[in-house]
């Protein structure tokens, strides 16, 4: 990072390839995986170059939990700018025609990952995105959403519980059919 | 039952332990009293962990924003930023401490400064003043510069002689004439001229000495004017014993701004060698 603040311009490209898979899962988690979350992604990082001589060092975590800072307002700002236009809910959005390469190529289950996702809260789905999509400690997941780690414990459990009513709501064949949303 | 705190607790481990790649089956086997409990929530835990793995982004776009990024980092010159990231890496607090600290010395210095610019000879800042001029003195990098600073700086002898006798202080009044009559001087010096019509070896080009003489020339005659009328205000209601003082200062303004102009419309006049 000091070697990036310094001016050596490929040390910035290290810190890139070290964290751009993280920063677009989380990106992912929140506004579902393809263009525009790599538009989120490509923001992020360019916002990042920008504030880089702000950036202070304040022990492990800070660097991660700064980035995905930026990454979090990026999806909160994205978020208020579609909800200025008329939007169609998550759940019943048509299905684009996905690319090679999509995470709904790639994995059958990410369907299950996003349906699952529309039934949590936004701080919710920032928390469940920051843990488990991109490994941040409770500790920077506090840091990047600006609460405290006991309430980022709060919202987590309360995410996990949701999560498994719906995977068992989702395992039940009999009522899968009926609630339209089995395990697909 | 356990404790709600000593289940989040395992609860987080366990978690924790997952993103290191743990199974849900190592880490219930470490805690078979909780396992009952633990394994909905690590399940759902583990699958949305599992399933978001899928979530990477293809080559293309690392690629191409990696190169988007090492252009904007060049053209932003992100180096030339960092030069303060030295100031960055301090504690906040010391940061505004300190730059508190340098406000007051700025505006401590500011105001004495103003002060020290209004002080008259005699007066305790009037040291201050006359090392302020010396340091623009020095820093006057040509001779325009130089002349025009010159001009400036006898104008301002012309005021304090006003102000001295204005507050019935005479004692000061000839080093300040001769102040004045040396930065008259100087002006004239570092145009080129001198009394006599005897330009310095180190000429300007003379499209430039030409110009730098006429814009002394009407700078001077204008000093003479102002100056000469605040004397004659004050000399309306001088007591008998300042006019004399009055108009001594008087005759030697006229006498030096006089004499400039004339040397430097002399100049004028002569061919260059």
């Amino acid at each position: 990072m000091e070697a990036a603040q310094g001016g050596q311009a490929e040390a910035f490209g290290v810190l890139y390839d070290q964290w751009v898979t993280r920063v677009y899962r989380y990106v992912a988690y929140r506004v579902g995986p393809g263009p525009h979350a790599e538009d989120l992604t490509a923001e992020t990082f360019l916002r990042a170059l920008e504030a880089l001589h702000s950036f202070r060092w304040r022990g492990d975590g800070s660097f991660s939990a700064w980035l995905f800072r930026i990454a979090h307002n990026q999806v909160i700002d994205s978020r208020r700018r579609q909800t200025r236009r008329p939007t169609v809910p998550l759940d019943e959005e048509p299905e684009m025609p996905g690319k090679e390469g999509d995470f709904t190529d790639r994995s059958v289950g990410g369907v299950w990952v996003r349906q699952a996702l529309a039934h949590l809260t936004h701080l919710q789905q920032a928390v469940v995105g920051l843990r488990f999509g991109s490994d941040l400690s409770i500790e920077e997941t506090a840091r990047v959403l600006g609460k405290s780690q006991g309430a980022v414990k709060a919202l987590q459990h309360a995410a996990i519980v949701a999560l498994r009513k719906l995977m068992d709501d989702s395992e039940k064949p009999s009522e899968a059919g009926s609630h339209g949303e089995g395990r697909v | 039952m356990r404790s709600r705190g000593r289940g989040d607790a395992i609860l987080q481990e366990c978690l924790d332990r997952l993103g290191r790649g743990e199974t849900v089956a190592q880490c219930l086997a470490r805690y078979p009293d909780e396992a009952a409990e633990l394994r909905p929530a690590l399940e759902a835990a583990w699958r949305f962990r599992q399933e978001g793995a899928a979530l990477v982004p293809d080559d293309t776009f690392r690629q191409r924003t990696r190169q988007r990024l090492l252009i904007a980092y060049a053209q932003r010159g992100a180096h030339r930023q960092a030069r303060w990231v030295w100031l960055s890496a301090l504690p906040p607090r010391l940061v505004a401490v300190g730059a508190g600290v340098l406000l007051v010395m700025v505006l401590g210095l500011g105001s004495t400064y103003r002060a020290a610019a209004d002080s008259v000879p005699g007066e305790q800042l009037y040291w201050l003043k006359e090392k302020g001029e010396q340091v623009r003195l020095t820093m006057a990098r040509s001779d325009e510069a130089r002349a025009h600073l010159n001009a400036s700086l006898a104008e301002e002898r012309a005021k304090e002689g006003r102000a001295l006798l204005s507050k019935g202080a005479t004692q000061e009044l000839s080093k300040v004439e001769a102040q004045f009559r040396d930065h008259v001087q100087q002006t004239l010096k570092a145009a080129g001229v001198q009394r006599g019509g005897n330009p310095r070896s180190k000429e300007l080009p003379p499209g430039k000495a030409k110009q730098l003489r006429k814009e002394l020339s009407e700078e001077l005659r204008q000093q003479a004017q102002r100056q000469g009328h605040e004397i004659q205000a004050l000399l309306k209601n001088a007591s008998p014993d300042m006019k004399p003082h009055l108009k001594r200062l008087q005759d030697t303004l006229d006498e030096e701004y006089q004499g400039a102009v004339q040397a430097l419309e002399d100049e004028e006049d002569t061919p260059h060698r």
